[in-house]
């Protein structure tokens, strides 16, 4: 058997923003983790909540991994009242990875790395996979103002473009009218965010540009077993015989999160 | 020091399958067994329960499909499945490498569905089948067979003409009758009962003002209807004699037994997978601990053995 659910400690967690935190979890055993992957947290001993809450990995080494999250319900609530020392169950790491998606003839390609909200979690790891292999990078965030920026790991870096809807950093607007200035066809695009973002992703960069998108959706088991987190996907050959739907759903937690733009119907 | 000769007995038997324990998953919960196969030992399984199948290939509903709710959840999933042709050449070989009976779990728009895939099933590796006469989340099949005593009569003479092995019924608690339907079951010959499904509910978004699932309308689990399940399990094993086998928010080995103790000859864990997948090996073994500390011979002894004040 793989080792699939992991007991972690909580090394630090501290706030960084308006309600958002920074989580690092110790994993004695061990763990690898690809960009894009996330975890899925058990938050309580009781059954309130009752299911565990998934969450993009936005740093990890050998021996610990990082969650940045923001408290908006229940469980993340719980979770920023976590002190060091307590421990977190979670399972994972699960779902494929941008990386899956990087061929060999990207060697010299530019990789526009977009985290809007929270979504910036995903793309912190990415970014710093890509750096590290030496790759041409261009990191962008946008949030809705200042304070609920994510100002850690790769973002603390110079030449990491921001956007706010209010302009009360970087440049007034969405985070994709950066995009639109940066993205050739050339240019590969690798998103995380909420669903109107990357909507308009498709409308901020040059036809024929490659972007892939990680998706987040309800999760009940995380593993692939209960169809709960679809996402609909175009079908190859639509409108044959043998082919009756144009779609069809596609899990987000295992067939994802990565997933290319153009398949999906949003 | 002598070793105990004592050997804890944990089978039990349903209608022809014996399994070597009283715990199963439930439907739709455990998808075709093999994503959990990294979580837990399959092989430690007193069943497999799969994913409901069809005859045809389903898309299911859209998203949102789940929501959490009090120590429960509502899911509408619309019984998204691969069909039965897929199931039998992709996951059933694959699933048959374990030492597990693998029971399908089988529905349709219509009685002659039903058979169908019962019919289709019968030559294959699958032990028994779990006929599902009591989704809520599906327009046409499932819900509205819970309570048709003709309906149910005719599939289930169908279903027997064409399928030898275990039939199992799974029913409704939506319907207020559960008991007359359970026995019903057993005089057109099943060869036992499954319940509870899920219970009718709704969330709604009051930021939004909509509904939180796009169905309206899903199936709650979990802790939540644990109580309802007991209570149902309880008047249906009062009323039957082929055995019945509790479902319904059993989180650990402690709610397994209680059932056990109200009437049921097995259990199934539905919801607690999404918590821990390994939580069926779990009870599983927790059971087995419990009769070894109480010492008590075989998990038989224990069922329907109730104490009234
Ligand atoms: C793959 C994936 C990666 C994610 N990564 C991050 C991240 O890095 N940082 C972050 O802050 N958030 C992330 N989220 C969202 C995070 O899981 C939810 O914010 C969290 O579950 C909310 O739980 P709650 O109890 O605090 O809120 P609740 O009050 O329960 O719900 C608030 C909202 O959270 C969402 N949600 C609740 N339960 C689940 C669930 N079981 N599965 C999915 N969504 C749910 C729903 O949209 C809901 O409307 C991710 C979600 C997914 C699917
Ligand atoms: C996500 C989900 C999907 C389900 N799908 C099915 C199904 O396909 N067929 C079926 O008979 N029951 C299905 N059920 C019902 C369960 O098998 C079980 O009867 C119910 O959840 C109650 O048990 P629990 O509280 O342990 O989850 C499903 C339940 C859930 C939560
Ligand atoms: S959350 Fe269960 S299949 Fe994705």
């Amino acid at each position: 058997m793989k080792r699939l659910t992991h007991d972690s400690q909580v090394v630090f967690n501290r706030k960084i923003g308006r309600g958002i935190f920074h989580m690092r979890l110790a994993v004695k055993a061990g763990i690898r983790v690809k960009p894009g992957q996330f975890i899925n947290l058990l938050v309580s001993d009781s059954y309130d909540p009752l299911l565990r809450r998934p969450f993009s990995v936005f740093d990890a080494s050998e021996k610990s991994i990082d969650i940045v999250y923001s408290a908006i319900g229940r469980a993340t609530f719980l979770m920023s009242r976590k002190i060091k020392g307590e421990s977190l169950n979670f399972t994972g790491p699960r779902g494929n990875s941008y990386i899956d998606f990087i061929t060999p003839g990207m060697k010299k390609t530019l990789f526009i790395v977009v985290g809007g909200g929270t979504g910036a979690a995903s793309a912190n790891y990415l970014a710093k996979w890509l750096r590290r292999a030496g790759m041409r990078l261009k990191l962008i965030q946008g949030a809705a103002s200042k304070g609920l920026l994510i100002k850690a790991g790769e973002f603390c870096k110079k030449g990491v473009l921001f956007s706010t809807d209010d302009g009360s950093a970087g440049i007034k607007g969405f985070a994709t009218d950066i995009v639109k200035k940066a993205a050739s066809v050339d240019s590969v695009v690798f998103a995380c965010g909420p669903k109107p973002m990357l909507g308009a992703l498709k409308k901020a960069v040059p036809k024929g540009t490659r972007v892939f998108v990680s998706l987040e959706e309800y999760m009940g088991c995380g593993i692939g077993a209960c169809v709960s987190c679809v996402t609909p996907v175009k079908v190859k050959n639509a409108g044959t015989k043998r082919v009756k739907n144009s779609f069809e759903y596609k899990r987000v937690c295992v067939d994802g999160t990565v997933f290319e733009l153009d398949e999906l119907v949003l | 020091m002598k070793k105990s000769t004592m050997k804890t007995d944990t089978s039990v038997s349903i209608g022809k399958l014996n399994l070597k324990n009283p715990v199963m998953t439930a439907s739709g919960t455990f998808g075709y067994g093999l994503e959990f196969k990294d979580f837990l030992d399959l092989e430690a399984l007193g069943a497999i329960v799969v994913k409901g199948i069809a005859l045809e290939p389903v898309l299911g509903n859209r998203p949102q499909r789940i929501v959490e709710t009090a120590s429960g959840m509502l899911n509408a999933i619309g019984l998204q499945n691969i069909g039965v042709e897929k199931f039998l050449s992709d996951k059933m070989p694959l699933l048959a490498r374990y030492k597990t009976p693998v029971i399908a779990n089988i529905y349709g728009t219509d009685v002659k569905d039903y058979v169908a895939v019962a019919e289709r099933l019968a030559d294959s590796a699958v032990a028994g089948i779990e006929v599902n006469i009591s989704c809520p989340n599906v327009k046409k099949g499932g819900l509205q067979f819970a309570a048709d005593r003709k309906a149910i009569i005719k599939m289930l003479g169908g279903i027997k003409k064409v399928y030898k092995k275990t039939v199992i019924m799974k029913l409704s608690p939506n319907t207020g009758n559960i008991e007359d339907i359970a026995l019903l079951c057993e005089d057109y010959g099943a060869d036992a009962v499954s319940l509870i499904n899920t219970l009718v509910g709704m969330a709604v978004d009051l930021d939004k003002k909509t509904p939180v699932l796009s169905n309206i309308y899903g199936g709650l689990s979990g802790p939540a209807i644990k109580p309802v399940a007991l209570a149902m399990v309880h008047k249906t094993a009062k009323r039957v004699k082929i055995p019945v086998i509790g479902i319904g928010g059993i989180m650990n080995y402690r709610d397994a037994l209680e059932f056990i103790i109200a009437g049921a000859s097995a259990v199934q864990i539905g919801t607690a997978n999404f918590r821990d997948p390994a939580a069926p090996v779990k009870v599983a073994a927790g059971i087995k601990e419990y009769l070894e500390a109480n010492k008590i011979k075989s998990v038989k002894n224990l069922i329907k053995t109730l104490k009234y004040q």
